[in-house]
């Protein structure tokens, strides 16, 4: 049966592990085919198109500063397209990626703004002053050589600066028109105001298109979409290198998967043979199971008819060992009456011995003989007639008092030995009580005082009074008992015995001062055969039997706990209305046998 | 026996192997495809020109067109429902109002001009600054600028959604119908839609030599010489960057005080370099759009040739020569489609 449930237990953890393993695959399954291809030629694919676009935008700026395309429409579409793309690429690209690219782009196209604006008051400053310096020739007159020198050198000069933009070309303009000025010939005509405002605008202007191109150039918004880039290709390699170790595990785990479904076919081979094997070993161990649990059966209806034998003669026993116990004492208690009586007794014969001079010699004086005053005088002397008149009858009375002491004695004892029917009758607790307690006054009466607080308003409890006794004289012997072995003090020990009525109970609290119950054994103290008295001293019996008589016997509760005094306390409950008490032990066993 | 049945799998694998390998390059290859520039249409050159003519507008949505062409006119955008879009931009008179500034809710003076909204959608920013980038920022703002319209947009959406026929409207076109964002999205689609395509320059431009007369002819040639095309260029002449105002001359010490309007894009940046710089506007329906510049000082086209002759060009020109240009900028002036109007 072990060897089954251990190869069940394999084959479990076997389909177990299959099916981990397969969760696992469908992971790694997954986890393998994430390439990351997709994201990334998105991603990719919109760093493309941004680049394209700037590209072409570079290519428009091109046309456009060397006026090949006269307007800027080009360039503002490429600008809106690309910050149109920038920003897409930024929404959905991982945190930061984009904002850096969006700001790059946004410093790279202030600057192309910047560009328009100065790119187009060159245009305008170049068309214009070519026009003056043709219009200018034109004006002034070939005589004036100086003055068309002059106008000639600063062309030249103007050129030069165009073509340089350096300071030493700037420094020849200036040198240029500082020569012109001279000449009114030349300056006081319209167009050259007009010239000179227009080559000093060039001239600012071109000096403004420079850092303004520098700075178009040397925003790295391509360096920015390079790096981008290269990252994400990157990334794409560790996705693909990170795939790529999935997929190396998804081989070893199906491997792996190959091996426990191996193992699981053979398992399974093993088993059908197993169940054909075990389905006939199956009847057969039924058969015996069934026979086994006959004989189960029929022992422990022995075991219990035996143990009901045992117990009743345990009770028995205990009855008898309490009788026994008793009986020492019993002879004491009967003995010390008796001597009294004896006593008493002798004493009323020895004065009565002093009587017979005195009756003699009122015998004589009755017949008729002189009472000789003399002799009747020394006669009651020698007899003390004074005794006889007190003593004597409070002999007797204590004789008396002694035999009725005795004759109380028995009838407790009749009271207490009385076999009982198992049959509860009601009868008066409290008596009962005070019967006991004088029954074994001898086991109590050196060590402790006993004091009784009975509830003189007790109902008759139904119960078997001899059986109770017995409980009861054992709570007071234990307490004595307990009170003795505790160590040795001054005053006497205490045992309280006390009834009471509760609503539907009554209740027997016998209590001392003695050392208690511990409360870890308490549990144990009504077992049979507990007991914490020396070998020899106890049978382990009287408790447990005190239980079985309240609790099975009498339908109540006997309970143990720490009392008032210091000592144990036991608590009896006894039901005051029993419906069908003769019936309840037996039901009881059935209980018992049942469970 | 074993050989075949083990080389048959293989060869399988191997062709597997290849196919993937070919779907994952043609895979890689699409972005870089979808990113290649749209280039030149091939086997056509032309001579880079500074104008170029507009083309009809592309309409995705006549019904948003519709839509926004009645919220164009619906006071109900306003504060006090007193104004409304064409308040400011009266499409009978050259999208604008013909005021110097204009006159926002509750009688309030606007710091600047009102420009055209006509073809105003192809202007690289809006405003003469150049605040908004896009139409729909500066319809948002310029509902919302309590000088001007004073409007709350959570009213508006409140108010024209107790419109229920208007409430319809929206429904079918937005999912999530009456929004500020949908009335927004509507008016930028009606103002896409406003672009005069076919003025006589377009004509001209697109080969109907007859389209423009010889003054406009002679103006043109003067306007590319002068150095207006300078700025003036492309599609919208104009439109597309900022300009410094008085490049060849302090325009502002000669007309007077300076406000912060004056100060135009520095306004936006806070750059030195942008003080007195604004969007050049587009010339086309200029003749219609008197008073000239962001401060509406200039009441008519002639003087504000001059100004600019002065200012930005600095050069000398002759009143024939004004005129020349004067009779170029007036073919400028083309009409929308009559049903948005």
């Amino acid at each position: 049966m072990r060897h089954t449930r251990s190869e069940a237990l394999g084959t479990r953890a076997l389909i177990a592990t299959g099916v981990g393993l397969l969760a696992v695959i469908s992971f790694l399954l997954v986890m393998s085919s994430r390439t990351g291809h997709e994201p990334f030629d998105d991603a990719q694919g919109r760093l493309y198109r941004i680049e394209s676009l700037n590209l072409q935008l570079d290519a428009a700026l091109f046309f456009s500063m060397f006026e090949i395309q006269m307007d800027f429409d080009r360039i503002t579409e490429l600008m809106e397209r690309l910050r149109a793309a920038t920003g897409e690429f930024a929404r959905a690209a991982p945190q930061g990626a984009g904002s850096e690219l969006e700001t790059a782009l946004e410093r790279r196209l202030g600057f192309i703004e910047d560009y328009k604006s100065a790119q187009s008051v060159l245009r305008n400053s170049r068309a214009i002053a070519a026009q003056m310096f043709e219009e200018l020739r034109a004006l002034v007159s070939p005589t004036e050589r100086n003055e068309r020198e002059a106008l000639f050198a600063l062309e030249r000069a103007y050129l030069d600066f165009a073509g340089r933009r350096d300071p030493f070309s700037a420094a020849k303009v200036e040198e240029a028109f500082a020569a012109a000025r001279t000449m009114r010939a030349l300056t006081e005509i319209d167009q050259w105001p007009v010239l000179e405002a227009h080559v000093r605008t060039l001239m600012d202007y071109n000096q403004r298109m420079g850092p303004i191109m520098l700075g178009l150039y040397a925003v790295p918004f391509q360096d920015i979409i390079r790096d981008e880039s290269s990252r994400l290709t990157a990334q794409l390699a560790r996705t693909s290198e990170q795939a790529g170790r999935y997929r190396t595990a998804l081989f070893a785990v199906a491997l792996l998967l190959l091996g426990v479904a191996t193992a699981l076919v053979v398992k399974l081979r093993q088993y059908l043979q197993m169940i054909r094997g075990a389905n006939d070993e199956l009847e057969s161990r039924v058969a015996k199971r069934t026979e086994e649990l006959a004989a189960a059966n029929s022992a422990l209806v022995a075991e219990m008819a035996e143990r009901e034998n045992v117990e009743s003669q345990l009770r028995l026993a205990q009855k008898l060992e309490a009788i026994g116990q008793l009986a020492a004492g019993v002879a004491h208690e009967i003995n010390t009456p008796v001597q009294y009586a004896i006593h008493n007794v002798s004493f009323v014969a020895d004065v009565w011995q002093d009587l017979a001079p005195l009756l003699d010699d009122y015998e004589r004086a009755a017949s008729g003989a002189a009472l000789d005053p003399e002799r009747a005088r020394r006669t009651w002397a020698a007899t003390a007639a004074a005794r006889l008149r007190t003593e004597v009858p409070a002999a007797l009375g204590q004789a008396s008092t002694g035999l009725e002491q005795i004759s109380k004695i028995v009838l407790a004892i009749n009271n207490f030995s009385h076999p009982g029917s198992e049959k509860l009758a009601p009868a008066d607790l409290n008596r009962a009580i005070e019967n006991t307690v004088t029954v074994a006054s001898n086991e109590w009466k050196y060590v402790a005082e006993v004091e009784l607080r009975l509830e003189r308003s007790l109902p008759a409890v139904p119960c078997d009074l001899s059986s109770l006794n017995q409980v009861i004289l054992n709570l007071v012997v234990n307490a004595a008992q307990a009170i003795a072995a505790a160590p040795r003090r001054r005053s006497p020990g205490r045992i309280r015995i006390a009834t009471r009525r509760l609503a539907d109970e009554a209740e027997i609290v016998v209590e001392d001062d003695g050392p208690g119950v511990p409360a870890e054994i308490r549990h144990r103290i009504f077992d049979p055969f507990f007991t914490t008295k020396d070998v020899g001293k106890g049978t382990g019996q009287g408790l447990a039997i005190a239980h079985r008589i309240v609790n099975r016997q009498h339908g109540g509760t006997l309970t143990v706990d720490q009392g008032e005094l210091g000592g144990a306390r036991f608590v009896i409950r006894l039901p005051l209305h029993r419906v069908d008490e003769t019936e309840a032990p037996a039901r009881e066993l059935l209980a018992a046998a049942s469970a | 026996m074993n050989g075949l049945s083990a080389g048959r799998p293989l060869r399988a694998a191997w062709t597997g192997i290849l196919a993937l390998l070919a779907v994952a390059c043609a895979e890689r290859d699409v972005p870089s495809a979808a990113a290649a520039p749209p280039g030149p249409p091939a086997g056509e050159f032309q001579l880079p020109r500074a104008i170029t003519p507009l083309q009809p507008p592309a309409i995705d949505s006549p019904a948003k067109v519709e839509l926004g062409k009645a919220l164009f006119g619906d006071s109900r955008l306003s504060g006090d429902g007193t104004v409304n879009c064409s308040s400011c931009h009266d499409l009978g008179a050259g999208g604008d109002d013909g005021r110097p500034r204009s006159i926002g809710i509750a009688g309030q003076i606007t710091a600047v001009n009102a420009p055209t909204v006509l073809n105003s959608a192809l202007n690289f920013a809006q405003f003469w600054d150049g605040r908004a980038r896009t139409l729909e920022e500066q319809i948002r703002a310029t509902v919302a600028s309590p000088v001007e319209m004073g409007g709350d947009w959570h009213a508006i959406e409140r108010a024209l959604r107790a419109d229920p026929a208007l409430e319809q409207r929206f429904d079918a076109l937005y999912e999530d119908g009456v929004t500020a964002a949908n009335v927004i999205d509507a008016l930028a689609a009606y103002v896409r839609a406003l672009v005069t395509w076919d003025s006589p320059f377009d004509r001209y431009l697109r080969g109907d030599a007859d389209a423009i007369g010889a003054d406009a002819k002679a103006g043109f040639e003067l306007f590319t010489r002068f150095g207006c095309v300078s700025c003036h260029q492309g599609r919208n002449i104009g439109g597309n960057l900022f300009q410094r105002f008085g490049v060849m001359g302090d325009y502002f010490a000669t007309r007077g005080p300076v406000g912060t309007a004056d100060y135009g894009r520095y306004n936006v940046t806070g750059r030195e370099e942008d003080r007195y710089t604004f969007k050049v506007p587009t010339l086309r329906n200029v003749a219609g759009t008197a008073p000239y510049f962001h401060d509406g000082s200039t009441a008519t086209l002639d003087q504000a040739v001059r100004v600019m002759v002065e200012y930005q060009l600095g050069r000398l020109v002759t009143p024939e020569q004004i005129a020349q240009l004067v009779a170029f900028l007036e073919t400028l002036s083309g009409e929308v489609d009559g049903e948005l109007l």
